[in-house]
């Protein structure tokens, strides 16, 4: 009796069984009449997406932070000749090698991640507008602290930019504030120093530490959060948004303030020559996204079938560099001749955060929020 | 009539609602845990300076930094209450409090598997699931049970049910079954897993999981109740859930349906598991076992409600013209699981009588999740630009009026205009009318 109830019990599982893999078979056939799927795309998307972190990384990241850290070198040289015995000749060596640096940086500026986050490195090297009410209160007092919080606005190539093209005098005026009160420059050779620092313990890290192993490691070659193109779209994401389009453009032109613009808040008021560093900002994205040849985040976009993206991308950036040629050298000048223009640029730039935030991140299955939240 | 009379007046071995008590507190801890360690708590319920409430719920506010931590401590002993069968009635009615509260925050933070975890914790609170293998029995509190009303097993049964089926009939809609989309662009970015990595990048995987995901969804409920399928049915349970787990971010759902399901189990099995942990831990429960009996129907009109709500929230979009995925009226609380591709960004600029124009920075309003849910969602964008309004009077504006240029990607598409820049969305009325300055979806894009 007992037997026979097991033997019902196994034939009832082994029907039921047999009746759901039937199920499945159904299920699983069915795909065969689906719509004529579209061919197997030809590149191995994985070992694409290796590619670019692999590229990015090292003739990106790596060139791009090789290339600071020796504008800085020569930045401290220049500086410390000035100091040591200030003259026209010395100060406009300085003023050279200080424009160098920051349009160093620009490339380098991308990055928002790693090493850069974790040191705070773009409020170290680029908190603008500068304040130069601190900076000579710094100097008249004769103390400061370079490094706090509550100096950062004095400090970084912003600062040096009042210190060395301040043009309420003549050059001549410059070194002689320099003559009259040593702590002028000491604080020059502060904040130098200070820059010296944190470039190279930053470089130092980006070029040999475990960020860049992380970068492009396989775990890292998928397009979550904390993947490589995760890491860079989202870099990318905030970085052109918030230094690029707003610092750069937006904030000074007064379409974040009511419309009153800002000229003093731009990025070298005082040496004038912030369509050079917006361009060479644009320009290295120019780069970036291109890939120089090699795997790079159109190449992607274009094994997804999304050509047509790629070009738009790469229009867009084209766009907003011509347009931002047009230019004067100074926003500041610009800003009074014809503010329009300003506004025309941060349109551009709008256009371009839009293509990445929706367009981009969507095709490539990127999340833009740095939090790592559960979905469903 | 006098088949449901008999039905109500059924009887059911109390084991399985006891299983599924244990094992939903225990997954409730350990997600509670788990929130805190990520840091969700500061980032979702501290951090911002403004939270999307839902309609009729502004009332929910945040409890500031102290006040959040202490609600879900207050969420933790809960659930381990629950778990225990602690002071279970109190234990659990804290718990679907506490839970529902911090959901009903934000709609940010809307996932359906949270609104899910509020129905279970809905339906345990009016349930004696403490009735076995649990504190309160230990210590005498309460009769140790045999059986419950049948309809106390059922309803985690049929709650379970309803989230599979219209889960399934969800994805029965051309982008999921002709395109496979949106799998056809996730999948991919997963080719780098061992093993199964370069079948994911093929389009015939996506059409697969898709067609086996909406098979799976519609059926599995019906496999699971009937006994003979069961077990393998379960198994395909276990398969299908850790293959998400695996693929998406989808936090802790996977786990909480491979447990929830075992609701469908049979007794024995239930009593093998219960005897396994009266092993484990000794309970020392008395022995003498009764039959629960209802002193109140009360529930039964409040469940009817209940279920049927839930019944017709994934139809209301059929009152709005605008197509579901682009406008998502009617989209939430309806079992929309992983369904669509959505990434957008939302430009707004604010205007006065007096001439003054500003283009917001939204990260000055927003946290970054924020931003991205409220870039894709009309009733977040409309929500935002009465806040920006709001905040744009106390600067001193007149009047201010809200513009919002916003481009959006669909499933793939190319990012198209979700709403019309021509319209004052400070003068457009929040509400569950047809939103006419939702622009025209253009599916060919």
């Amino acid at each position: 009796m007992k037997t026979k109830l097991i033997q019902r019990k196994n034939i009832n599982q082994i029907a039921g069984g047999l009746c759901f893999l039937l199920f499945l078979l159904i299920a699983s056939c069915s795909d065969g009449d689906s719509p004529a799927p579209t061919p197997e795309p030809e590149t191995n998307l994985a070992e694409l997406r290796a590619a670019i972190a692999e590229n990015i990384a090292e003739n990106y990241i790596k060139l791009s932070f090789a290339s600071l850290k020796t504008k800085n070198d020569l930045f401290i040289v220049a500086a410390e000749n000035f100091t040591g015995s200030p003259s026209v000749e010395n100060l406009n060596k300085l003023r050279a090698a200080h424009k160098d640096l920051w349009l160093s940086w620009q490339p380098a500026a991308i990055y928002q991640m790693g090493p850069t986050t974790t040191n705070a490195l773009r409020a170290a090297i680029n908190t603008y507008p500068t304040d130069a009410d601190l900076i000579e209160s710094n100097v008249s007092a004769g103390t400061w602290t370079i490094g706090a919080i509550s100096n950062r606005a004095a400090e970084g190539l912003p600062a040096v930019d009042y210190l060395i093209n301040n043009t309420t005098g003549s050059d001549e005026d410059i070194i002689a504030s320099y003559i009259d009160d040593s702590a002028r420059g000491d604080y020059l050779i502060g904040l130098v120093s200070y820059l010296d620092t944190k470039i190279s313990v930053s470089t130092d890290q980006w070029q040999n530490g475990e960020f860049i192993n992380a970068f492009t490691a396989t775990s890292a070659n998928g397009t979550d959060v904390g993947s490589a193109l995760g890491m860079l779209i989202n870099a990318i994401d905030l970085h052109v948004q918030r230094f690029l389009r707003d610092g750069k453009v937006a904030i000074p032109s007064g379409v974040r303030s009511a419309g009153i613009a800002r000229p003093k808040a731009t990025e070298s008021y005082y040496g004038g020559f912030d369509r050079e560093l917006l361009i060479a900002a644009l320009e290295a994205y120019e780069g970036l996204f291109d890939g120089g040849g090699q795997s790079s985040i159109l190449t992607y976009l274009r094994a997804l079938d999304e050509g047509d993206l790629a070009t738009n991308v790469a229009q867009q950036i084209d766009d907003a560099i011509s347009l931002s040629n047009g230019l004067n050298d100074s926003f500041a000048q610009q800003i009074e001749d014809d503010n329009q223009q300003m506004i025309n640029v941060f349109m551009e730039l709008q256009e371009l955060v839009t293509l990445i935030k929706s367009d981009v991140s969507s095709v490539i299955g990127i999340t833009i929020t740095n939090q790592d939240v559960d979905g469903d | 009539m006098s088949s449901v009379a008999s039905y109500l007046k059924n009887q059911k071995d109390i084991a399985p609602l006891v299983t599924l008590r244990v094992l939903f507190g225990f997954m409730m801890a350990f997600s509670v845990v788990r929130f805190a360690a990520h840091g969700w708590i500061y980032d979702m319920y501290v951090e911002p300076d403004y939270y999307f409430t839902y309609l009729g719920f502004s009332w929910v506010r945040p409890l500031g930094e102290i006040g959040m931590y202490v609600l879900y401590g207050v969420m933790f002993l809960a659930s381990v209450g629950v778990m225990l069968g602690y002071r279970y009635r109190l234990s659990s009615a804290l718990f679907f409090l506490s839970f529902t509260y911090v959901e009903l925050i934000d709609k940010t933070n809307y996932l359906n598997h949270y609104y899910f975890v509020s129905l279970i914790a809905f339906l345990l609170c009016i349930v004696p699931a403490h009735g076995a293998l649990s504190m309160d029995v230990r210590t005498g509190r309460i009769e140790k049970l045999r059986t419950v009303p049948a309809w106390m097993v059922d309803i985690f049964k049929l709650q379970v049910g309803i989230l599979y089926f219209f889960a399934g009939i969800a994805k029965l809609n051309p982008y999921w079954i002709i395109e496979a989309m949106p799998l056809r662009m996730w999948l991919p970015t997963k080719s780098h897993f061992p093993l199964i990595g370069p079948l994911l990048e093929m389009p015939e995987t996506a059409y697969l999981f898709s067609w086996g995901g909406a098979a799976y969804d519609l059926f599995i409920a019906f496999f699971l109740l009937y006994r003979p399928t069961r077990f393998w049915a379960y198994l395909t349970v276990g398969f299908f859930h850790l293959m998400t787990a695996a693929l998406f971010q989808i936090g802790m759902f996977p786990y909480i349906m491979i447990f929830l399901t075992t609701i469908f189990f049979s007794d024995p099995v239930h009593h093998r598991f219960h005897d396994y942990l009266r092993r484990l831990i000794p309970i020392g429960e008395s022995s003498g076992a009764v039959a629960y009996r209802l002193t109140s129907r009360l529930m039964y009109p409040i469940l009817v409600l209940f279920f049927t709500i839930q019944l017709l929230m994934p139809f209301r979009y059929l009152m709005y013209e605008a197509p579901l995925f682009w406008a998502e009226q009617g989209y939430r609380f309806s079992w929309r699981v992983m369904l669509m591709e959505k990434a957008g960004a939302a430009t707004f600029r604010v205007e006065d009588s007096e001439g003054r124009i500003e283009y917001v920075s939204n990260y000055d309003h927003l946290t970054a999740q924020q931003e991205k849910m409220m870039a894709t969602q009309p009733d977040m964008i409309l929500q935002y630009a009465h806040h920006l309004a709001a905040h744009y009077t106390a600067q001193g504006w007149i009047e201010p009026r809200v513009y919002c240029d916003s481009r959006v990607s669909l499933n793939g598409r190319r990012s198209q205009p979700l709403v019309d820049t021509n319209v004052n969305l400070a003068a457009e009325p929040r509400g569950w009318r047809e939103k006419k300055w939702i622009m025209k979806f253009d599916k060919s894009k």
